[in-house]
């Protein structure tokens, strides 16, 4: 595997220094090494960018899905390659770094297969107009990643943003900067004009800061945390452009009485677990109805019992991404058992090297505790019983978040009333998580605002524009 | 006088040295146990390798882990640890830590075998207990709370408040005396823990149940936990890990002493405090470790002077409030940010508290306000 990277411009790679390194998670030791951008780079990807748009926009729709489609096939066909290389930035277990591989080409196959349906209105006022609207593109478009999954979430901004006409200048997060490497080359091989999409590496100050801040972006969408995200809606506040923000959550998942409990406890486990946690709609706190808490209490724990790390065989979990998120993890767990939370933890072996973390349920919590409030991203879960329903509600719905929410119950009735009354951005019934690449997802609250996937985001990354004609009725 | 040391109660094997928590294994072996709780005390799990260890000496065994919080025994904790017991079908429980952590595994014990809650065992609560067999428990202390060689507990009860429970067959089968598993634990929290040791000495030396063997018991590890216990002050220097061992093995031996001798009113108010204000046991036992003995003294003149013969010392209350200063641990109540007006509460909980019973001296309300105002 390739083991120095530089920047991607103009469809090429720059030859850049490698200046920055990235960590294998499940050894730590050095995997990759990428380029340091600054402020000179990001305005050369935009320029290449802004040089590109031209010719990209007036594509016409279908041509543009084409080669989206194109692009998806050939991360198909490079699937092993790239699972690779997620593997050694990110160090996911093979299932799903392939699984995320292939979510990867969906975006690109769902947001080239709807390019040609950005579709405007005609708006009726009477015989004298003729007036309608049209999407347009923004220009060049901003798109700044994290770490937990790379190339889902690339794929996710810069499928929708090229299918609605924009050109792309996306930073990945500096931990996990390489799998867009690739993909920008592969997607270039089948068939991207050069320039289209570009990615600078670096940190968030030396490229982040000055890709948002650039005059020549007109559109920025940004994941990663709450406090990076205020710290971009900032900038982009100064300088009135639009802004996508996905900022994680504190997902309720509530399980009723009435509930399938063996369903709900795979979901619940999943929901914590998926990833080590760090997803951004992880299911952290658990809520469960009295009535049935210690059985579902049972099916969990017995279900921790049978967790294992992946040893290279395929089958288990993986490490904690960074370093940094590694020692946050361990720190909220620690201040969790010095607020009294008692700990009830997968006894499988912790491999010997690397940043692992077992999962980790922690029962006896009160809501005021930081661990029930904050999000972990990592494999933690927060168990909390109600008696009423009304009390899940008012339970589910205290926190600052409001990405996505889980419900278990077998009646339609209850899990219509209380969608219904969640403040989250998706619900999710009898499954945790759920949702394709076709379901539009984004944050109430401090979870973020815009959405992403979803024909909807095809509309986050275009402008409409009215057009409205007199029609003269003398003839001439 | 006629008195029975009825030995039901003992563990069957005590291991000691330094690294005999390797030995684990083979204590899984003797019970025929393929299949292990371990129940640990949470920041020990979070700073130590102590797990892998554990891992590594059970040869894989360990099919469920729960780790405690800074809140202790609570009935919650209990409740959880029993349903991972359930879920994983452990065959026995290894406990880590201090008094915590093998309360909670004494406790799992009890209910996963019974199917109750822990109301059924708690002292007083029912005339005669269930007849129940426990899951074997292992034990490895991080402390000198002496938990691991005793046949009870204390939980902290979801109603608020603190009691005993028990079941004669409950102290741990096997206990592993390991002096680098105490080495892992912070001093000041040593140095509390020790002076509970020196309680359960001083308390099991003038109970009313006394008997030779916990005499013996008793008068050896307070000669050891007075000799040992000053190296644990602020700027003594590094604690050797022959001290550790030394220190542990007392503390155990403490506890096999009040497990057939009882205890008095002090631990009656150290149950007290900690259920009810949060205080930790070891820091409740250091305050009120002095004034307990001297309430005592005029009831118990035999014991004192043994006590101060085998210590070879004049004055032995004036020796225990010398070790607690030079330990640096809360000397008196109001440091520890007890309010004034809980004096009632404690004095009802005392009095109903069963440890209560054996105290040499009677105990009323106003004798429960007047240790407390002592101890101010």
């Amino acid at each position: 595997m390739q083991s120095t990277w530089s920047h991607f411009i103009g469809g090429a790679y720059t030859g850049d220094t490698a200046a920055l390194h990235e960590y294998d998670p499940r050894s730590a030791a050095v995997s990759f090494a990428i380029a340091a951008g600054d402020a000179a780079t990001v305005d050369a990807a935009v320029a290449h960018a802004k040089q590109a748009l031209a010719g990209w926009r007036t594509t016409k729709p279908l041509a543009r899905g084409r080669v989206l489609v194109a692009v998806a096939a050939a991360i198909r066909a490079n699937a092993a390659r790239m699972s690779a290389i997620e593997r050694a930035e990110t160090g996911k277990p093979l299932p799903v770094s392939l699984a995320e591989v292939e979510v990867t080409a969906q975006y690109f196959e769902f947001y080239g297969g709807i390019a040609p349906l950005v579709h405007g209105e005609s708006i009726p006022l009477g015989p004298d107009y003729h007036s309608y609207s049209i999407r347009e593109p923004f220009g060049v478009v901003g798109i700044i990643l994290p770490w937990n999954s790379p190339l889902t979430q690339a794929a996710r901004g810069i499928a929708p943003a090229l299918a609605a006409g924009n050109t792309v200048v996306a930073k990945p997060s500096e931990f996990t900067s390489v799998g867009l490497l690739a993909l920008a080359a592969i997607a270039g091989e089948a068939g991207l004009p050069a320039g289209v999409l570009n990615v600078v590496t670096g940190t968030g100050e030396a490229v982040g800061a000055p890709l948002v801040a650039h005059p020549d972006v007109r559109k920025v969408a940004f994941t990663g945390s709450l406090r990076a995200g205020q710290a971009i809606g900032h900038i982009a506040a100064d300088r009135v452009i639009p802004l996508t923000l996905e900022l994680g959550g504190k997902s309720p998942n509530i399980v009723f009485a009435d509930a399938d409990l063996d369903k709900a406890a795979a979901g619940a486990m999943t929901g914590f677990t998926l990833n080590s946690g760090q997803i951004c709609v992880a299911g952290s706190r658990l809520l469960v109805e009295a009535s049935v808490h210690d059985a579902l209490i049972e099916k969990l724990t017995a279900r921790l019992g049978a967790v294992r790390f992946e040893t290279g065989d395929g089958h288990g979990l993986g490490p904690i991404i960074t370093r940094a998120q590694y020692d946050r993890v361990q720190s909220m767990l620690r201040a969790a058992a010095e607020q009294g939370a008692c700990a009830l933890t997968a006894p499988a072996p912790l491999p010997d090297a690397g940043w692992y973390v077992a999962p980790t349920i922690l029962v006896d919590v009160t809501p005021s505790m930081a661990v029930a409030r904050e999000e972990v991203f990592g494999p933690v879960m927060t168990v909390m019983r109600f008696d009423t329903e009304a009390q899940a509600i008012a339970m589910a719905n205290d926190t600052n978040y409001g990405l996505v929410a889980g419900l278990w119950t077998a009646s339609l009735d209850r899990a219509h009333r209380v969608a219904a009354q969640i403040e989250a951005g998706q619900v999710f019934v009898n499954e945790f998580p759920s949702g394709t690449v076709e379901t539009s997802f984004g944050g109430f609250k401090q979870s973020g605002y815009g959405r992403e996937k979803g024909i909807e985001a095809l509309h986050h990354y275009t402008q409409s524009k009215t057009v409205i004609m007199r029609i003269a009725k003398d003839v001439p | 006088m006629i008195a029975l040391f009825d030995g039901t109660h003992l563990p069957k094997g005590i291991w000691t040295g330094t690294g005999c928590r390797a030995r684990a294994g083979e204590a899984l072996d003797r019970l025929a146990v393929d299949r292990v709780l371990v129940v640990a005390n949470g920041s020990l799990l979070r700073e130590t390798r102590l797990l892998d260890d554990v891992h590594s000496a059970t040869g894989g065994r360990i099919v469920g882990l729960v780790s405690t919080g800074a809140h202790g025994a609570t009935e919650a904790a209990m409740q959880y640890a029993t349903h991972q017991a359930v879920a994983a079908d452990a065959q026995a429980v290894l406990s880590i830590g201090g008094g915590a952590a093998h309360d909670i595994a004494k406790a799992v014990g009890l209910m996963a075998r019974s199917g109750t809650d822990i109301t059924p065992f708690i002292a007083g609560s029912t005339a005669t207990l269930p007849p129940v067999s426990p899951l074997p428990l292992l034990a490895m202390p991080s402390t000198f709370s002496a938990a691991e060689t005793v046949p009870g507990g204390a939980v902290i009860l979801a109603s608020g408040g603190k009691t005993i429970f028990g079941h004669p067959a409950i102290a741990p089968q096997y206990v592993f005396l390991d002096g680098e598993i105490v080495a892992t634990t912070p001093r000041a929290t040593l140095a509390a823990s020790g002076l509970n040791a020196v309680h359960h000495c001083t308390e099991a030396l003038y109970s009313i149940g006394r008997h030779p063997m916990s005499d013996a018991w008793a008068t050896f590890a307070l000669a050891r936990l007075m000799t040992l216990l000053p190296r644990l002050a602020p700027g003594a220097g590094l604690l050797s890990a022959e001290d550790c061992q030394h220190l542990v093995e007392a503390s155990a031996i403490s506890g096999l002493a009040y497990g057939v001798s009882g205890l008095g009113v002090g631990h009656a108010i150290c149950h007290s405090l900690a259920g009810r204000f949060a205080l930790s046991h070891g820091a409740a036992n250091a305050i009120i470790l002095p004034h307990s003995a001297a309430f005592n003294l005029t009831h118990a003149a035999e014991p004192f002077v043994r006590m101060a013969q085998a210590l070879n010392i004049g004055d032995l209350i004036a020796a225990i409030a010398g070790l607690s200063e030079a330990l640096g641990t809360p000397r008196t109540l109001r440091e520890a940010g007890l309010s004034a007006d809980s004096f009632d509460q404690i004095a009802a909980d005392v009095l109903a508290d069963p440890v209560t019973a054996t105290n040499p001296r009677p105990v009323d309300q106003a004798a429960v306000h007047a240790i407390l105002t002592a101890a101010w």
